[in-house]
């Protein structure tokens, strides 16, 4: 695990890293046709504290980088794009309960989404292990970012 | 005349539970609004903060930002805020700060400020040193200037007509158990606040109230009598905000806001207590679905404006016939309209 100004940045994960698109997202093969979709914790500390979280419902087919759920803290209200296109299968529900999950723990408990991919070849365009460092590290050198 | 009865909603709301009674209870507040102000309704996204849901968003830098003077200290630490409201201010503690502060941000196209800041244990925010710094603000640099004051005497409600402020934000509370318990302030009552209602309009001022929905740990209390109160001063508009349960402190954390249902009440009670002024929905209100619900409520009851509205609120209004003006200032600049 790479960390940057106390951010973590797991090298086993695929990323989607866009500025332009204010894109800061990881996704993890599930091995069961479906992939978890989270925000980095680069995204979290840009975001501050969540203090909501609203999904988009179960079903819903969303195009990548298009919201996926809508997060919010007391600066910040904006969507998570998703770093795939696919399916919502299956929504945090205990982020809704408590969304600073998505601070605390950003690779684990505090997931955005499940989400079938109805693209597959979008995987391929997502970043991994050293490149996905660089592109992370460049954004947080670039804006200041630090988290913890 | 826009009919709101049996009014469908779009698939986006569908799941959104709504009281039906209550929907036609509203709509005598839409009428209100329809009858006295047209078609237009206010949407604000001032720049303290990043607002971007489906339906809108203001993709220009900020136009209007928030100016603390205490920074993020405030001696009343009240129950429902502790100070968190300041956290997201930019500080200027100083005078020569704030002029340097308002300089910047005139330069970074900023054209509207919102001076306020911490109070002290009387509940005023202590603006006295810094009236001639925004009276310069307004002649030199010509931002529009709002303060979100605490109680005031007459020195400062005279002072800050001398400093030739815009407009003056004052929270009104309506019960006394409320304001000694939630805002720490046991020697101080209603009176006090419908006081310093009385010395800023006689000071000339355009007064912008607001009244916070649930102030009473979650429960509606005084917010009837402090909008028949504020009704009485002639207000430039009223501002209506519901509590954040996650900005206060444990107790507040630990019991729910008002039902939306509950807040849409009293947004009627104002409508039909200011038939002919802006009511304004404010930037404070607690985030999530209920705030889909509430901000539905709210424009059936005939607000003027909505600040930050809820995702599909912006296309939920077009839908009801209704003209979306997008503002990035705050809402208190609603009687310029």
């Amino acid at each position: 695990m790479a960390t940057v100004n106390g951010c973590n940045i797991p090298e086993d994960l695929l990323y989607d890293v866009d500025p332009e698109a204010n894109a800061f997202t990881w996704a993890k093969d599930n091995g069961d046709g479906t992939y978890t979709v989270g925000l980095t914790s680069v995204a979290a500390a840009m975001a501050g504290r969540l203090v909501a979280y609203t999904p988009k419902k179960v079903g819903k087919v969303i195009e990548r980088r298009k919201s996926i759920a809508t997060i919010e803290s007391g600066k910040w209200v904006g969507p998570v794009p998703t770093p795939l296109t696919g399916e919502i299968v299956e929504i945090n529900e205990a982020l809704k309960g408590n969304p600073a999950l998505a601070n605390d723990d950003p690779y684990g408990a505090g997931w955005i989404a499940k989400i079938k991919p109805t693209n597959p070849e979008e995987i391929n365009s997502l970043l991994k292990g050293q490149a996905a460092v660089d592109a992370l590290t460049k954004v947080i050198n670039e804006k200041g970012i630090k988290c913890g | 005349m826009i009919d709101l009865r049996g009014v469908n909603l779009p698939p986006s709301f569908e799941d959104l539970e709504l009281d039906q009674a209550l929907l036609d209870e509203l709509y005598e507040g839409f009428q209100i609004r329809l009858r006295n102000f047209g078609k237009d309704i206010l949407f604000h996204s001032p720049g303290f903060k990043h607002y971007e849901v489906e339906d809108f968003s203001i993709k220009t830098g900020p136009k209007f930002v928030d100016i603390s003077i205490t920074g993020r200290s405030c001696e009343l630490m009240c129950d429902h805020c502790a100070s968190k409201i300041l956290w997201h201010m930019i500080p200027a503690t100083t005078p020569e700060e704030l002029w340097r502060v308002a300089q910047e941000l005139k330069e970074k196209g900023v054209d509207g400020l919102l001076i306020s800041g911490g109070s002290n244990k009387d509940g005023v925010v202590e603006l006295y040193p810094f009236l001639k710094t925004m009276r310069r603000i307004k002649e030199e640099l010509c931002m529009f200037v709002s303060c979100h004051v605490g109680l005031v005497d007459k020195e400062l409600a005279e002072g800050l007509k001398e400093a030739k402020v815009d407009a003056v934000l004052l929270d009104v509370i309506g019960d006394d158990q409320t304001i000694a318990e939630v805002y720490k302030l046991p020697h101080k009552s209603v009176k006090d606040y419908e006081e310093s209602l009385r010395l800023l309009k006689e000071a000339g001022h355009n007064i912008v109230p607001h009244v916070i929905i649930g102030l009473h740990y979650g429960q509606i209390k005084g917010e009837y009598r402090a909008i028949d109160m504020i009704a009485k001063f002639d207000p430039s508009a009223l501002v209506m905000v519901v509590v954040m349960p996650y900005y206060g402190k444990a107790r507040f954390q630990l019991l729910p806001p008002p039902k939306p249902e509950e807040s849409a009440k009293v947004i009627l009670h104002a409508r039909k207590a200011l038939p002919s002024k802006p009511v304004v929905i404010g930037c404070a209100r607690p985030a999530g679905p209920e705030r889909v619900k509430f901000d539905l409520y709210a424009l059936h009851a005939g607000v003027n404006g909505i600040t930050f509205p809820a995702e599909g609120i912006f296309t939920y209004a077009k839908s009801l016939g209704l003209r979306p003006v997008v503002s990035p200032n705050c809402c208190s600049t609603v009687f310029l309209h």
